[in-house]
């Protein structure tokens, strides 16, 4: 025990020391250093919301050095907090704030950034990550291994497309992509757990099974009939009355469409399920320990199997938001490999659902920023910018989280009384 | 335009049935016309589906062409096309021209022909020779993409026009070249200031683009995110990622749309009425003047370069916006066009 402690006391004094270091750098160079008179501008205002202040200009440099000395501020906070053996999480995310503001501050100089637009942008790409990484987190936490959640993604988004585009009706296709959703995961469910097929060989099949099925039909269906097979009608953003209102957080949580809202209920529903409710320990039992499970009298395959099947279920509202959230039509291969960032958020989150809520949100955010300092015109080379989102998955992976621990019988089949 | 988009929808379906699509024949002395596409498929509403639009219309060859789904089939692709005894293969895209020149050389009585490329024979050291057998289809789009620039810079309310690309292609990249450079003509003779977001002449390494060719979600997101700078006309190069955004802005009419590739208005399902105009690369014609080439016994290797001179690139109508488009400005772009042709604007020199 005492040594695990050392372990974790070892990393949050390197994660405070890094940011102190850190604080001080931004302080230097984008404070200090930065020579440029011109004005960096942050909008707030994206929609009808209340104004409170609809920009806000301030000099590059001074902005950057206000920024950097709240992060420097907040480290030396953080170090005291530490010292007096206080949480250091609140200290340690303002240094954070500080330091990617001051970056934005100086980078954006003369230039102009939505950060509500910015924000929002964030939170639409990071909602298929999310639905992928619960879908993931289902299967993963009742010990079966789910690569297969692109292919769950890319089934549902053209399932939900179709359906759509035929009835003219895109809650239809918000009805229909869960079904297609879980029977992907009926074939994941029944070689994996029926026949015992290795899960991770298994889920790559299922994927490259499912863009061939897809392509196909898209060439076979979509494009020669697109006004009748692809022309999905997408949902309206529904306006929260009041919340939706409220500078900055309404237009970015409050006026989305139903999908999003699903997906908070969704989220909060798992957490709530696995860890108050009788179906969310037993689904932690026989991931941790099947063996034990089975002797107090839980049917450890039966239950996996129908935990398989309601991961496919929300993953399949995930593609549900390609196709009828977002885009209002099917593409070839669209889902673009973000069932494998799920994946990666997933294990970010260390198989926990805020954690992996977190995660996405993350790597959304890291994508749209991303795109957002290309768009403002920085002069760093675009293939280098493509790749910020997946380094802030390799950094976030390795880096930042430390030892994670996957469920102890994860990606094990279960055979009762044989050898596991 | 209406008749090629039936030809398409032929063309499809001709395929589904048959696998390889082989075009009727009617006189004896037709050529056979083989294409090797790149990956994307015979359907990727771009330059593979343009290429064998213009191979099937063309009168003189019967046509067939082989997909790829990796670069590891192209050699392959073409070796079955020298067995099966082609006159003309054409490599279409500029990623299989390699192993077209390498083909060429081990099979001298064949013509091949590499759209997108010049079709070199390049050593390690990009020393670079041509091949005696094989004819580069190149395209001067950045003449095209600049009326567009202009178009949308007088076009522009709000003084801010924004491009993406798919990824840093120089296929894709010298779309939003020239329609930067039109834009800064613009400005120098109007002495104005319309701002290009997502393409830089002076930092071509920068620049905004997707990713790859299938994240429609993102592209959508990026589109948004110009909107939110206050670009009022969007110029996507990224094959069909565009549609999301133009339907999107079919609604919230925030932005109007510049498209690629072949004319948007016919393309579209959805956003049809926000394309202003589209810059048009007629890979088709290229395929079809080296076809006819071939037949008539008059091959050679010099690079075919569609102009806007031959109609090779050019733009197309305004169609539902041509009211909205003042005289002035319309007879403006016909100008520069004129104006190229006759080589008193290069467009180059314009920064």
């Amino acid at each position: 025990m005492s040594e695990i402690r050392t372990s974790v006391e070892k990393r949050r004094i390197r994660g405070i020391g890094v940011l102190s270091i850190f604080s001080a750098a931004s302080f230097i160079y984008f404070g200090l250093l930065n020579s440029a008179s011109e004005k960096t501008t942050f909008g707030f205002v994206l929609d009808n919301e209340w104004v409170i202040m609809k920009e806000w200009v301030i000099s590059s440099a001074s902005g950057s050095r206000i920024f950097s000395t709240l992060a420097i501020l907040a480290s030396i906070s953080a170090i005291l907090a530490y010292r007096k053996k206080i949480a250091v999480t609140i200290p340690a995310s303002v240094a954070t704030f500080g330091i990617f503001m001051s970056f934005l501050t100086w980078i954006a100089a003369g230039k102009f950034i939505p950060l509500t637009g910015l924000l929002q942008g964030a939170l639409l790409l990071a909602v298929p990550l999310v639905f992928g990484s619960m879908s993931g987190l289902i299967c993963e936490r009742s010990g079966v291994i789910n690569i297969a959640i692109e292919g769950q993604l890319l089934a549902s988004a053209f399932v939900s497309g179709v359906v759509a585009s035929l009835t003219h009706k895109s809650i239809w296709g918000l009805i229909a992509a869960p079904i297609a959703g879980a029977a992907i995961s009926f074939l994941l469910a029944t070689f994996a757990i029926k026949f015992s097929v290795d899960q991770v060989i298994l889920g790559f099949v299922i994927n490259v099974l499912v863009i061939g099925l897809t392509n196909f039909l898209y060439k076979k269906l979509l494009i020669p009939y697109q006004s009748t097979w692809n022309t999905a009608p997408t949902f309206e953003h529904i306006k929260i009355p009041i919340l939706s209102k409220i500078p900055i957080i309404g237009p970015i949580l409050f006026s989305q469409s139903i999908v999003v809202y699903l997906m908070y209920v969704i989220v909060a529903g798992i957490t709530f399920a696995l860890y108050k409710t009788k179906w969310g320990l037993r689904t932690r039992a026989i991931g941790e320990h099947p063996t034990a499970a089975d002797t107090v009298g839980i049917d450890v395959n039966r239950m996996r199997f129908k935990n398989v099947l309601i991961a496919g279920l929300v993953a399949g509202v995930g593609g549900a938001y390609f196709t009828v959230g977002s885009v209002g039509s099917f593409g070839k291969e669209m889902t673009a490999g973000a069932g494998f960032i799920a994946l990666a958020a997933l294990i970010f989150g260390k198989w926990s659902p805020i954690g992996a809520l977190m995660a996405a949100l993350l790597f959304g955010f890291a994508d749209n920023l991303q795109s957002t300092l290309t768009i403002i015109g920085v002069s760093i080379p675009s293939e280098f910018m493509l790749m910020v989102p997946y380094i802030a998955t390799i950094i976030a992976v390795t880096g930042l989280v430390g030892r994670v621990r996957a469920p102890a019988a994860d990606g094990i089949p279960y055979l009762r009384g044989g050898a596991h | 335009m209406k008749k090629s988009l039936k030809l398409i929808a032929a063309a499809a379906s001709l395929t589904l049935i048959t696998g390889v699509a082989v075009a009727p024949s009617a006189q004896a002395a037709k050529i056979k016309l083989c294409l090797a596409l790149d990956t994307g498929g015979v359907d990727d509403h771009s330059f593979n589906q343009g290429a064998w639009t213009g191979a099937q219309e063309s009168r003189v060859s019967n046509a067939e062409y082989l997909p790829a789904s990796s670069s590891a089939d192209f050699a392959p692709n073409i070796k079955t096309f020298v067995d099966k005894g082609c006159q003309l293969i054409v490599g279409v895209g500029f990623a299989i021209s390699a192993e077209i020149v390498k083909s060429a050389k081990a099979n001298p009585k064949i013509s091949y022909a590499v759209v997108d490329d010049a079709g070199l024979d390049c050593d390690a050291n990009w020393n670079c020779s041509p091949v005696s057998n094989v004819k580069g289809l190149t395209f001067k789009t950045d003449d095209a993409a600049f009326q567009a620039g202009y178009l949308a810079a007088g076009m522009s309310k709000t003084k801010k026009v924004a491009t993406y690309g798919g990824m840093a292609f120089p296929t894709v990249t010298i779309f939003m070249d020239g329609f930067a450079r039109g834009v800064a003509y613009w400005n120098q003779n109007k002495k104005k200031q319309v701002e290009v977001l997502g393409w830089d002449i002076s930092n071509p390494d920068a620049g905004t683009f997707v990713g790859n060719f299938s994240d429609q979600n993102k592209a959508l997101t990026i589109s948004k995110g110009f909107e939110q700078q206050g670009a009022d006309i969007i110029m996507p190069v990224a094959g069909n990622l565009g549609s999301a955004y133009a339907a999107a802005s079919e609604k919230s009419k925030k932005s109007l749309t510049i498209w690629v590739d072949s004319d948007g208005f016919y393309n579209l399902t959805a956003g049809k009425d926000i394309v202003l105009t589209t810059v048009v690369k007629e890979i088709g014609a290229s395929i079809k003047s080296v076809a006819a080439d071939v037949a008539a016994k008059k091959f050679t290797n010099d690079s075919y370069v569609g102009t806007l001179k031959n109609k090779g690139v050019s733009i197309a109508p305004y169609h539902k916006l041509a009211s909205k488009v003042r005289g002035k400005l319309k007879s403006e772009v016909l100008r520069i066009k004129n104006d190229i042709i006759k080589g008193n604007l290069d467009i180059s020199t314009i920064k």
